[in-house]
Protein backbone atom coordinates (compact mmCIF):
# COMPACT_ATOMS: atom_id res chain seq x y z
CA UNK A 1 0.00 0.00 0.00
CA UNK A 2 2.62 2.55 -0.90
CA UNK A 3 0.82 3.84 -3.93
CA UNK A 4 -1.97 5.92 -2.47
CA UNK A 5 -0.08 9.08 -1.72
CA UNK A 6 2.13 9.04 -4.77
CA UNK A 7 -0.90 9.46 -7.02
CA UNK A 8 -1.32 5.94 -8.36
CA UNK A 9 -4.76 4.57 -7.59
CA UNK A 10 -4.79 1.84 -4.95
CA UNK A 11 -5.17 -1.61 -6.42
CA UNK A 12 -8.49 -3.42 -6.50
CA UNK A 13 -7.49 -5.66 -3.64
CA UNK A 14 -6.59 -2.69 -1.49
CA UNK A 15 -10.13 -1.33 -1.75
CA UNK A 16 -11.46 -4.73 -0.71
CA UNK A 17 -8.96 -4.89 2.16
CA UNK A 18 -9.90 -1.38 3.31
CA UNK A 19 -13.60 -2.17 3.32
CA UNK A 20 -12.93 -5.43 5.14
CA UNK A 21 -10.75 -3.65 7.74
CA UNK A 22 -7.74 -5.70 6.74
CA UNK A 23 -5.32 -2.78 6.38
CA UNK A 24 -3.01 -1.58 9.11
CA UNK A 25 -3.79 1.84 10.56
CA UNK A 26 -0.99 3.44 8.53
CA UNK A 27 -2.18 1.78 5.33
CA UNK A 28 -5.79 2.76 6.00
CA UNK A 29 -4.78 6.37 6.58
CA UNK A 30 -2.78 6.41 3.33
CA UNK A 31 -5.78 5.01 1.54
CA UNK A 32 -8.06 7.65 3.05
CA UNK A 33 -5.64 10.41 2.11
CA UNK A 34 -5.81 9.22 -1.48
CA UNK A 35 -9.61 9.29 -1.26
CA UNK A 36 -9.55 12.86 0.04
CA UNK A 37 -7.36 13.89 -2.86
CA UNK A 38 -9.43 11.97 -5.43
CA UNK A 39 -13.13 12.47 -4.77
CA UNK A 40 -14.24 10.36 -7.73
CA UNK A 41 -12.20 7.48 -6.40
CA UNK A 42 -13.77 8.04 -2.97
CA UNK A 43 -17.22 7.86 -4.56
CA UNK A 44 -16.21 4.60 -6.21
CA UNK A 45 -15.19 3.23 -2.80
CA UNK A 46 -18.51 4.39 -1.37
CA UNK A 47 -20.38 2.55 -4.12
CA UNK A 48 -18.39 -0.57 -3.31
CA UNK A 49 -19.44 -0.16 0.31
CA UNK A 50 -23.04 0.40 -0.79
CA UNK A 51 -22.94 -2.80 -2.84
CA UNK A 52 -21.65 -4.70 0.16
CA UNK A 53 -24.29 -3.15 2.37
CA UNK A 54 -27.03 -4.05 -0.10
CA UNK A 55 -25.84 -7.65 -0.30
CA UNK A 56 -25.65 -7.90 3.48
CA UNK A 57 -29.15 -6.51 3.73
CA UNK A 58 -30.44 -9.10 1.28
CA UNK A 59 -28.62 -11.83 3.14
CA UNK A 60 -30.01 -10.57 6.45
CA UNK A 61 -33.53 -10.40 5.03
CA UNK A 62 -33.61 -14.03 4.02
CA UNK A 63 -31.04 -15.91 6.09
CA UNK A 64 -33.19 -19.02 6.24
CA UNK A 65 -33.02 -19.33 2.50
CA UNK A 66 -29.46 -18.27 1.90
CA UNK A 67 -28.10 -20.61 4.54
CA UNK A 68 -30.25 -23.53 3.51
CA UNK A 69 -29.43 -26.40 1.17
CA UNK A 70 -26.45 -26.03 -1.10
CA UNK A 71 -27.85 -28.05 -3.97
CA UNK A 72 -28.10 -25.83 -6.99
CA UNK A 73 -29.09 -25.91 -10.62
CA UNK A 74 -26.07 -26.90 -12.65
CA UNK A 75 -24.32 -28.18 -9.58
CA UNK A 76 -23.01 -24.80 -8.44
CA UNK A 77 -23.74 -23.51 -4.94
CA UNK A 78 -25.53 -20.21 -4.98
CA UNK A 79 -26.79 -19.31 -1.57
CA UNK A 80 -26.85 -15.59 -2.18
CA UNK A 81 -28.98 -15.74 -5.26
CA UNK A 82 -31.40 -17.89 -3.36
CA UNK A 83 -31.64 -15.19 -0.76
CA UNK A 84 -33.39 -12.97 -3.25
CA UNK A 85 -36.23 -15.47 -3.54
CA UNK A 86 -38.25 -13.73 -0.88
CA UNK A 87 -37.95 -10.42 -2.69
CA UNK A 88 -38.63 -11.94 -6.09
CA UNK A 89 -41.71 -13.84 -5.11
CA UNK A 90 -42.93 -10.94 -2.99
CA UNK A 91 -42.57 -8.61 -5.93
CA UNK A 92 -44.42 -10.92 -8.25
CA UNK A 93 -47.19 -11.62 -5.80
CA UNK A 94 -47.59 -7.98 -4.96
CA UNK A 95 -48.27 -7.06 -8.54
CA UNK A 96 -52.00 -7.49 -8.35
CA UNK A 97 -52.44 -6.97 -4.66
CA UNK A 98 -55.59 -4.91 -5.18
CA UNK A 99 -57.13 -7.77 -7.10
CA UNK A 100 -58.53 -10.34 -4.71
CA UNK A 101 -58.32 -13.28 -7.11
CA UNK A 102 -55.66 -15.94 -6.48
CA UNK A 103 -52.22 -15.00 -7.75
CA UNK A 104 -49.89 -16.82 -10.04
CA UNK A 105 -46.28 -17.15 -9.06
CA UNK A 106 -43.32 -17.18 -11.40
CA UNK A 107 -39.58 -16.87 -10.96
CA UNK A 108 -36.97 -15.31 -13.17
CA UNK A 109 -34.26 -17.83 -12.47
CA UNK A 110 -33.63 -21.09 -10.70
CA UNK A 111 -31.75 -19.14 -8.10
CA UNK A 112 -34.90 -17.20 -7.17
CA UNK A 113 -36.84 -20.34 -6.35
CA UNK A 114 -37.26 -21.24 -2.68
CA UNK A 115 -35.42 -24.35 -1.59
CA UNK A 116 -38.39 -26.68 -1.15
CA UNK A 117 -39.43 -26.12 -4.76
CA UNK A 118 -35.94 -26.06 -6.20
CA UNK A 119 -35.35 -29.70 -5.47
CA UNK A 120 -38.47 -30.76 -7.36
CA UNK A 121 -38.62 -32.16 -10.89
CA UNK A 122 -38.20 -29.62 -13.67
CA UNK A 123 -40.00 -29.97 -17.01
CA UNK A 124 -38.80 -27.77 -19.79
CA UNK A 125 -40.78 -26.30 -22.66
CA UNK A 126 -39.42 -24.16 -25.46
CA UNK A 127 -41.90 -21.84 -27.16
CA UNK A 128 -40.93 -20.76 -30.64
CA UNK A 129 -43.33 -19.12 -33.07
CA UNK A 130 -44.22 -21.49 -35.92
CA UNK A 131 -45.54 -19.59 -38.93
CA UNK A 132 -49.27 -20.09 -39.41
CA UNK A 133 -49.68 -22.20 -36.29
CA UNK A 134 -51.55 -21.17 -33.20
CA UNK A 135 -52.09 -24.65 -31.82
CA UNK A 136 -51.55 -24.99 -28.12
CA UNK A 137 -48.24 -26.44 -27.04
CA UNK A 138 -48.91 -29.27 -24.64
CA UNK A 139 -46.68 -29.53 -21.59
CA UNK A 140 -46.66 -32.57 -19.39
CA UNK A 141 -45.37 -31.91 -15.92
CA UNK A 142 -45.38 -33.41 -12.48
CA UNK A 143 -47.93 -31.61 -10.32
CA UNK A 144 -45.30 -31.20 -7.66
CA UNK A 145 -42.66 -29.98 -10.06
CA UNK A 146 -41.57 -26.87 -11.85
CA UNK A 147 -41.88 -25.88 -15.46
CA UNK A 148 -39.00 -24.08 -17.08
CA UNK A 149 -40.62 -22.03 -19.85
CA UNK A 150 -38.23 -20.78 -22.51
CA UNK A 151 -39.43 -18.42 -25.17
CA UNK A 152 -37.82 -16.98 -28.24
CA UNK A 153 -39.37 -13.59 -29.01
CA UNK A 154 -39.94 -12.87 -32.70
CA UNK A 155 -39.16 -9.20 -32.42
CA UNK A 156 -36.10 -7.65 -30.88
CA UNK A 157 -36.78 -5.25 -28.04
CA UNK A 158 -34.87 -2.01 -28.46
CA UNK A 159 -34.26 -1.87 -24.74
CA UNK A 160 -33.16 -5.50 -24.66
CA UNK A 161 -35.63 -6.02 -21.84
CA UNK A 162 -38.78 -8.09 -22.18
CA UNK A 163 -41.82 -8.93 -20.17
CA UNK A 164 -43.82 -12.11 -20.16
CA UNK A 165 -47.48 -12.20 -19.23
CA UNK A 166 -49.18 -15.43 -18.22
CA UNK A 167 -52.97 -15.47 -18.20
CA UNK A 168 -55.65 -18.12 -18.46
CA UNK A 169 -57.17 -18.46 -21.93
CA UNK A 170 -60.69 -18.79 -20.64
CA UNK A 171 -62.44 -16.60 -18.08
CA UNK A 172 -60.56 -17.43 -14.96
CA UNK A 173 -60.55 -16.78 -11.29
CA UNK A 174 -56.77 -16.56 -11.44
CA UNK A 175 -55.16 -13.20 -11.95
CA UNK A 176 -52.78 -12.78 -14.86
CA UNK A 177 -49.15 -12.32 -13.99
CA UNK A 178 -46.58 -10.11 -15.68
CA UNK A 179 -42.93 -10.92 -15.16
CA UNK A 180 -40.98 -7.82 -16.09
CA UNK A 181 -37.32 -7.06 -16.63
CA UNK A 182 -36.38 -10.26 -18.45
CA UNK A 183 -33.22 -10.38 -20.51
CA UNK A 184 -32.43 -13.14 -22.98
CA UNK A 185 -30.02 -15.83 -21.86
CA UNK A 186 -26.82 -16.17 -23.89
CA UNK A 187 -28.59 -18.68 -26.14
CA UNK A 188 -31.37 -16.20 -26.90
CA UNK A 189 -34.19 -17.51 -24.73
CA UNK A 190 -36.28 -15.68 -22.19
CA UNK A 191 -36.69 -17.92 -19.19
CA UNK A 192 -39.45 -18.10 -16.59
CA UNK A 193 -40.05 -20.81 -14.01
CA UNK A 194 -43.56 -21.60 -12.83
CA UNK A 195 -44.77 -24.14 -10.29
CA UNK A 196 -46.66 -26.76 -12.33
CA UNK A 197 -49.45 -27.20 -9.80
CA UNK A 198 -50.95 -23.80 -10.54
CA UNK A 199 -50.92 -24.39 -14.31
CA UNK A 200 -52.09 -27.97 -14.80
CA UNK A 201 -55.49 -28.63 -16.30
CA UNK A 202 -55.83 -25.39 -18.23
CA UNK A 203 -54.74 -23.59 -21.37
CA UNK A 204 -52.67 -20.50 -20.74
CA UNK A 205 -51.73 -17.59 -22.92
CA UNK A 206 -48.09 -16.72 -22.57
CA UNK A 207 -47.43 -13.29 -24.07
CA UNK A 208 -44.03 -11.82 -24.66
CA UNK A 209 -43.06 -8.34 -25.72
CA UNK A 210 -40.85 -5.42 -24.94
CA UNK A 211 -41.04 -4.49 -21.30
CA UNK A 212 -43.28 -1.49 -21.81
CA UNK A 213 -45.63 -3.24 -24.24
CA UNK A 214 -46.83 -6.31 -22.39
CA UNK A 215 -50.14 -5.58 -20.76
CA UNK A 216 -51.01 -3.03 -23.45
CA UNK A 217 -51.57 -5.79 -25.98
CA UNK A 218 -49.39 -4.08 -28.57
CA UNK A 219 -46.29 -5.52 -30.18
CA UNK A 220 -46.89 -8.66 -28.19
CA UNK A 221 -46.62 -12.30 -29.31
CA UNK A 222 -48.89 -14.83 -27.71
CA UNK A 223 -48.26 -18.56 -27.25
CA UNK A 224 -51.00 -20.96 -26.20
CA UNK A 225 -49.77 -23.56 -23.75
CA UNK A 226 -51.75 -26.40 -22.27
CA UNK A 227 -50.43 -27.94 -19.10
CA UNK A 228 -51.34 -31.51 -18.25
CA UNK A 229 -50.31 -33.71 -15.37
CA UNK A 230 -47.53 -36.15 -16.20
CA UNK A 231 -48.96 -39.49 -17.29
CA UNK A 232 -52.12 -37.99 -18.78
CA UNK A 233 -50.66 -36.51 -21.97
CA UNK A 234 -51.55 -38.25 -25.21
CA UNK B 1 -12.84 26.73 -10.36
CA UNK B 2 -15.20 25.60 -13.08
CA UNK B 3 -14.29 21.92 -13.37
CA UNK B 4 -14.26 21.38 -9.64
CA UNK B 5 -17.90 22.33 -9.22
CA UNK B 6 -19.14 19.56 -11.44
CA UNK B 7 -18.49 16.35 -9.58
CA UNK B 8 -20.03 14.16 -12.29
CA UNK B 9 -18.04 15.64 -15.13
CA UNK B 10 -14.79 16.10 -13.31
CA UNK B 11 -11.82 13.90 -14.06
CA UNK B 12 -10.46 12.10 -11.06
CA UNK B 13 -7.62 14.54 -10.74
CA UNK B 14 -6.02 15.70 -7.57
CA UNK B 15 -7.80 18.52 -5.84
CA UNK B 16 -6.30 21.82 -6.77
CA UNK B 17 -5.83 22.66 -3.15
CA UNK B 18 -4.10 25.96 -3.81
CA UNK B 19 -6.95 27.13 -5.97
CA UNK B 20 -9.51 26.17 -3.36
CA UNK B 21 -7.58 27.75 -0.49
CA UNK B 22 -6.94 30.96 -2.41
CA UNK B 23 -10.56 31.14 -3.56
CA UNK B 24 -11.97 30.70 -0.07
CA UNK B 25 -9.58 33.27 1.36
CA UNK B 26 -10.81 35.67 -1.33
CA UNK B 27 -14.44 35.04 -0.33
CA UNK B 28 -15.42 32.85 -3.28
CA UNK B 29 -18.60 30.85 -2.64
CA UNK B 30 -17.70 28.70 -5.62
CA UNK B 31 -14.44 27.74 -3.95
CA UNK B 32 -16.30 26.84 -0.76
CA UNK B 33 -18.69 24.66 -2.73
CA UNK B 34 -15.71 23.02 -4.44
CA UNK B 35 -14.12 22.31 -1.07
CA UNK B 36 -17.25 20.54 0.13
CA UNK B 37 -17.72 18.68 -3.14
CA UNK B 38 -14.13 17.47 -3.22
CA UNK B 39 -13.61 16.56 0.40
CA UNK B 40 -16.98 15.24 1.48
CA UNK B 41 -16.76 11.74 -0.09
CA UNK B 42 -13.30 11.14 1.43
CA UNK B 43 -14.32 12.59 4.78
CA UNK B 44 -17.31 10.26 4.91
CA UNK B 45 -14.94 7.32 4.52
CA UNK B 46 -12.49 8.65 7.11
CA UNK B 47 -15.26 9.24 9.60
CA UNK B 48 -17.14 6.04 8.93
CA UNK B 49 -14.06 4.16 10.02
CA UNK B 50 -13.18 6.54 12.84
CA UNK B 51 -16.66 6.21 14.33
CA UNK B 52 -16.75 2.44 13.95
CA UNK B 53 -19.48 2.62 11.32
CA UNK B 54 -21.83 4.97 13.18
CA UNK B 55 -23.21 6.66 10.07
CA UNK B 56 -25.26 9.26 11.88
CA UNK B 57 -22.29 10.36 13.96
CA UNK B 58 -20.04 10.24 10.90
CA UNK B 59 -22.46 12.57 9.10
CA UNK B 60 -22.49 15.03 12.01
CA UNK B 61 -18.72 15.03 12.31
CA UNK B 62 -18.33 15.43 8.57
CA UNK B 63 -20.37 18.63 8.71
CA UNK B 64 -18.40 19.79 11.71
CA UNK B 65 -15.10 19.10 9.95
CA UNK B 66 -16.17 21.08 6.89
CA UNK B 67 -17.24 24.01 9.06
CA UNK B 68 -13.88 24.03 10.81
CA UNK B 69 -12.06 23.85 7.49
CA UNK B 70 -14.08 26.68 6.00
CA UNK B 71 -13.52 28.91 9.03
CA UNK B 72 -9.82 28.19 8.97
CA UNK B 73 -9.48 28.82 5.23
CA UNK B 74 -11.54 32.01 5.37
CA UNK B 75 -9.27 33.43 8.05
CA UNK B 76 -5.78 32.08 8.59
CA UNK B 77 -5.60 29.74 5.59
CA UNK B 78 -3.02 26.95 5.39
CA UNK B 79 0.72 27.42 5.33
CA UNK B 80 0.98 24.71 2.71
CA UNK B 81 -2.26 24.39 0.69
CA UNK B 82 -1.08 21.07 -0.77
CA UNK B 83 -1.63 19.65 2.72
CA UNK B 84 -5.35 20.45 2.62
CA UNK B 85 -6.40 16.78 2.33
CA UNK B 86 -4.11 15.72 5.16
CA UNK B 87 -5.32 18.61 7.30
CA UNK B 88 -8.94 17.64 6.62
CA UNK B 89 -8.26 14.01 7.52
CA UNK B 90 -6.54 14.93 10.77
CA UNK B 91 -9.28 17.39 11.72
CA UNK B 92 -11.91 14.71 11.13
CA UNK B 93 -10.02 12.11 13.17
CA UNK B 94 -9.45 14.58 16.00
CA UNK B 95 -13.15 15.30 16.14
CA UNK B 96 -13.94 11.58 16.26
CA UNK B 97 -11.37 11.03 19.02
CA UNK B 98 -12.76 13.98 20.98
CA UNK B 99 -16.25 12.59 20.63
CA UNK B 100 -15.17 9.15 21.88
CA UNK B 101 -13.37 10.70 24.85
CA UNK B 102 -16.46 12.68 25.74
CA UNK B 103 -18.61 9.58 25.43
CA UNK B 104 -16.08 7.59 27.45
CA UNK B 105 -16.28 10.08 30.32
CA UNK B 106 -20.07 9.83 30.27
CA UNK B 107 -19.92 6.08 30.56
CA UNK B 108 -17.32 5.68 33.30
CA UNK B 109 -19.87 3.96 35.47
CA UNK B 110 -21.05 1.65 32.75
CA UNK B 111 -19.69 -1.67 31.67
CA UNK B 112 -18.56 -0.79 28.15
CA UNK B 113 -17.95 -4.39 27.11
CA UNK B 114 -21.41 -5.38 28.17
CA UNK B 115 -22.88 -2.49 26.22
CA UNK B 116 -20.92 -3.30 23.10
CA UNK B 117 -21.72 -6.99 23.22
CA UNK B 118 -25.44 -6.31 22.99
CA UNK B 119 -26.73 -5.57 19.55
CA UNK B 120 -28.34 -2.19 19.31
CA UNK B 121 -32.10 -2.68 19.42
CA UNK B 122 -32.62 0.88 18.21
CA UNK B 123 -30.84 0.44 14.95
CA UNK B 124 -31.23 3.83 13.45
CA UNK B 125 -34.37 3.94 11.40
CA UNK B 126 -32.85 6.15 8.75
CA UNK B 127 -29.91 3.82 8.32
CA UNK B 128 -32.20 0.83 8.16
CA UNK B 129 -34.24 2.52 5.48
CA UNK B 130 -31.11 3.28 3.52
CA UNK B 131 -29.92 -0.30 3.90
CA UNK B 132 -33.31 -1.58 2.77
CA UNK B 133 -33.19 0.64 -0.24
CA UNK B 134 -29.73 -0.61 -1.14
CA UNK B 135 -30.95 -4.17 -0.64
CA UNK B 136 -33.73 -3.60 -3.14
CA UNK B 137 -31.32 -2.12 -5.67
CA UNK B 138 -28.83 -4.95 -5.20
CA UNK B 139 -31.64 -7.45 -5.53
CA UNK B 140 -32.52 -5.93 -8.86
CA UNK B 141 -28.87 -5.98 -9.87
CA UNK B 142 -28.58 -9.67 -9.02
CA UNK B 143 -31.70 -10.40 -11.02
CA UNK B 144 -30.16 -8.77 -14.06
CA UNK B 145 -26.87 -10.62 -13.93
CA UNK B 146 -26.70 -13.09 -16.81
CA UNK B 147 -25.45 -16.16 -14.97
CA UNK B 148 -25.49 -17.84 -11.60
CA UNK B 149 -21.72 -17.71 -11.67
CA UNK B 150 -21.79 -13.89 -11.80
CA UNK B 151 -24.07 -13.80 -8.77
CA UNK B 152 -21.74 -16.17 -6.99
CA UNK B 153 -18.77 -13.93 -7.75
CA UNK B 154 -20.53 -10.95 -6.18
CA UNK B 155 -21.61 -12.92 -3.19
CA UNK B 156 -18.17 -14.27 -2.45
CA UNK B 157 -16.31 -11.04 -3.17
CA UNK B 158 -18.57 -8.57 -1.40
CA UNK B 159 -20.46 -10.61 1.16
CA UNK B 160 -17.94 -13.23 2.22
CA UNK B 161 -14.97 -10.96 1.42
CA UNK B 162 -13.14 -13.86 -0.18
CA UNK B 163 -9.89 -13.00 -1.99
CA UNK B 164 -10.13 -12.71 -5.75
CA UNK B 165 -7.58 -15.50 -6.27
CA UNK B 166 -9.68 -17.96 -4.26
CA UNK B 167 -12.83 -17.08 -6.14
CA UNK B 168 -11.13 -17.43 -9.52
CA UNK B 169 -9.68 -20.78 -8.53
CA UNK B 170 -12.93 -22.18 -7.15
CA UNK B 171 -15.06 -20.98 -10.04
CA UNK B 172 -12.39 -21.79 -12.62
CA UNK B 173 -12.33 -18.23 -13.88
CA UNK B 174 -9.56 -16.19 -15.38
CA UNK B 175 -8.58 -12.82 -13.90
CA UNK B 176 -10.03 -11.18 -16.95
CA UNK B 177 -13.38 -12.93 -16.64
CA UNK B 178 -13.54 -11.99 -12.95
CA UNK B 179 -12.77 -8.36 -13.71
CA UNK B 180 -15.41 -8.31 -16.43
CA UNK B 181 -18.05 -9.60 -14.05
CA UNK B 182 -17.20 -6.91 -11.50
CA UNK B 183 -16.98 -4.22 -14.17
CA UNK B 184 -20.41 -5.02 -15.56
CA UNK B 185 -21.98 -5.34 -12.12
CA UNK B 186 -20.52 -2.06 -10.91
CA UNK B 187 -21.63 -0.17 -13.99
CA UNK B 188 -25.12 -1.53 -13.69
CA UNK B 189 -25.18 -0.79 -9.96
CA UNK B 190 -24.17 2.79 -10.66
CA UNK B 191 -26.94 3.09 -13.25
CA UNK B 192 -29.48 1.66 -10.82
CA UNK B 193 -28.36 4.06 -8.10
CA UNK B 194 -28.59 6.88 -10.57
CA UNK B 195 -32.08 5.95 -11.71
CA UNK B 196 -33.08 5.75 -8.04
CA UNK B 197 -31.86 9.35 -7.68
CA UNK B 198 -29.12 8.59 -5.20
CA UNK B 199 -25.99 8.77 -7.30
CA UNK B 200 -24.64 12.07 -6.07
CA UNK B 201 -25.47 12.20 -2.38
CA UNK B 202 -24.55 10.14 0.58
CA UNK B 203 -25.53 6.65 -0.54
CA UNK B 204 -26.38 5.70 3.00
CA UNK B 205 -28.70 8.59 3.75
CA UNK B 206 -32.27 7.58 2.99
CA UNK B 207 -33.46 11.14 3.53
CA UNK B 208 -31.81 12.06 0.29
CA UNK B 209 -33.67 9.44 -1.69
Amino acid sequence: MNTAVQGEAPAEGVIADYLANRLSETEAQEFELYCLRHPDFARHVERELALKTGLRELHRSAPQISSAGRKRYGGRPLALAASVAVFASAALLFQYSLDKRPSLVAFRSMADIPDPLRSSAVSQVRLIRMRGSDAATRVSASARGLVDIRLVPDSIAESGIYSVQISAESQSSTKPLIVRGLRPTPDGYLQVFVPAAQMIGRVWLVSVGEDADVGKQQGVEVFRVEFVAAGTAH
Amino acid sequence: MGPMTDSEGRKDAEISSGEICDGIKAGSREAEAALVDCLQPGLRLVLRRATGGDLELARELCQETLVILLKRLRTAGLTDPSELAAFAAQTARNLAIAHHRKEGRRRTEANIEAIESVSDPRRDQTEQLAANRLGVIVHRLLGELPTDRDRMVLKRYYLHEDPKADICRDLEMSDLAFNQVLFRARNRFRDLLSSAGIAKEDLFDSEHA
